[in-house]
């Protein structure tokens, strides 16, 4: 194959990955890594340097239109950075002494909680317990308690946070993860504002993109430096990612993603079983 | 103090500035990508790149390969600054908060951010210096 017809190939791919991850709320990392080695048969530690790229470029597209909706919760995001960035510094280290077969199981795990949560949601009506109190002695400090305006109530909510050491520590969890496997680590990053720290899930979804960047930047600087991010791969990725999910936003105003998720839900657990197999094998 | 965004929306100046800041870093480095491939299309006459010999590329980085392959118009390298500074764009938008934070004597959230700067900055050193 010509490099031409390649970089047109993964400029598609990539193109699909942005525009379903941004319509079920997933990054495209969950996407790009199972294309990449499944279909390229690429070695999953490209497709990792490669997808983390993606993650820093969608996840910034997607953190300005949450900011400018103003969902987006800036101190409570800045102050879980240190958790994350501490997370993706650590996790950048661990991966040269990770066995790569070892990293489709993970990778496998990761898609099957995905899925699971994707259809925890989709089974759900969440019922939000708002906190309107909290003696959370860091949320007090730092003033992560924060309010936006809900569009399909029409009113403006005002929430309180709670448990921030225990979500610090999930945020720790969360950047080790994304780092090893180049993924956004979204899929841990809302469960731990969203049930752990009482952050209503609107804010939680934004504020979770608002940070993947950054967490993404700390592994992603430590594997530009070390070389294993390949520009010919990364390149037309975050290109076609970037067309995708601009297209994916505009989409999904006028679609109910609800089914779109239900088939996911089962593409991502058939994925998760290829990647189990590769890493037997 | 807020500043009107569309027609209802408001928003504060730290936000107007990360906001800036993300569009900034994504536009450039999407419009450095789109002029490296181009140049890598425009190139295919007189380098011939299989899609083997792209995916195992040496990729090692080497300021002042990078720096001479920019000055010689290598394609390449154009993708990677492309690359880079899609990377660098968080770290651009931690570094504005410092400065926003610092203006309005936050004190607080000054260290919050200094130190996820520092953590970045950190990573990437490390990164260098274990290649």
């Amino acid at each position: 194959m010509s490099i031409e017809y390649f970089i047109i190939l993964l400029d598609l791919i990539a193109v699909l990955a942005g525009l379903v991850g941004s319509l079920i709320g997933l990054g495209g990392g969950i996407i790009i890594i199972p294309a990449l080695t499944l279909i390229f048969h690429l070695n999953i530690r490209l497709a990792i340097g490669a997808s983390i790229v993606s993650v820093i470029a969608t996840s910034s597209g997607a953190a300005i239109n949450y900011i400018k909706d103003r969902l987006t919760n800036l101190n409570a995001g800045m102050f879980l950075e240190i958790g994350t960035t501490l997370g993706a510094f650590s996790g950048a280290y661990l991966t040269t002494l990770i066995n790569p077969n070892f990293l489709y199981i993970l990778f496998g795990l990761i898609l099957i909680y995905s899925a699971s949560m994707m259809a925890y949601r989709l089974r759900n009506n969440f019922n939000e317990r708002i906190l309107t109190k909290s003696n959370d002695r860091l949320a007090n400090t730092y003033n992560l308690h924060g309010m936006y305006y809900d569009q399909t109530s029409n009113q403006t909510i005002k929430y309180k946070l709670t448990n921030t050491k225990f979500g610090l520590g999930l945020m720790y969890l969360a950047g080790v993860l994304s780092a090893i496997l180049g993924v956004g680590s979204g899929s841990l990053k809302v469960p731990a504002m969203d049930l752990a720290m009482h952050m209503p899930i609107k804010p939680s979804a934004a504020t979770s993109d608002f940070m993947i960047g950054v967490t993404a930047a700390a592994s992603a600087g430590a594997y530009f430096a070390r070389g294993q991010i390949n520009p010919l791969l990364a390149s037309p990725i975050a290109l076609g990612v970037l067309i995708g999910a601009f297209f994916g936003t505009k989409l999904i105003q006028k679609i109910k993603p609800k089914n779109l998720n239900a088939i996911f839900v089962v593409i991502l657990l058939i994925v998760a079983l290829e990647m189990f197999s590769r890493g037997i094998h | 103090m807020l500043k009107k965004t569309g027609q209802t929306k408001l928003t504060t100046i730290n936000e107007q500035l990360i906001l800036r800041a993300l569009e900034f870093g994504l536009s450039l480095g999407s419009l450095i990508i789109i002029y490296g491939l181009i140049g890598l299309y425009n190139q295919k006459t007189t380098i011939h790149y299989s899609y083997q010999q792209a995916i195992n590329l040496n990729t090692k980085l080497n300021i002042n390969s990078l720096i001479h392959g920019l000055a010689i118009n290598q394609p390449t390298s154009y993708l990677m600054l492309g690359v880079f500074i899609i990377i660098l764009t968080p770290l651009l938008r931690v570094g504005l908060s410092i400065i926003m934070f610092y203006l309005a004597h936050n004190s607080k959230m000054l260290k919050v951010t200094s130190l996820v700067f520092c953590i970045l900055i950190l990573s990437m050193i490390m990164g260098y210096l274990t290649r």
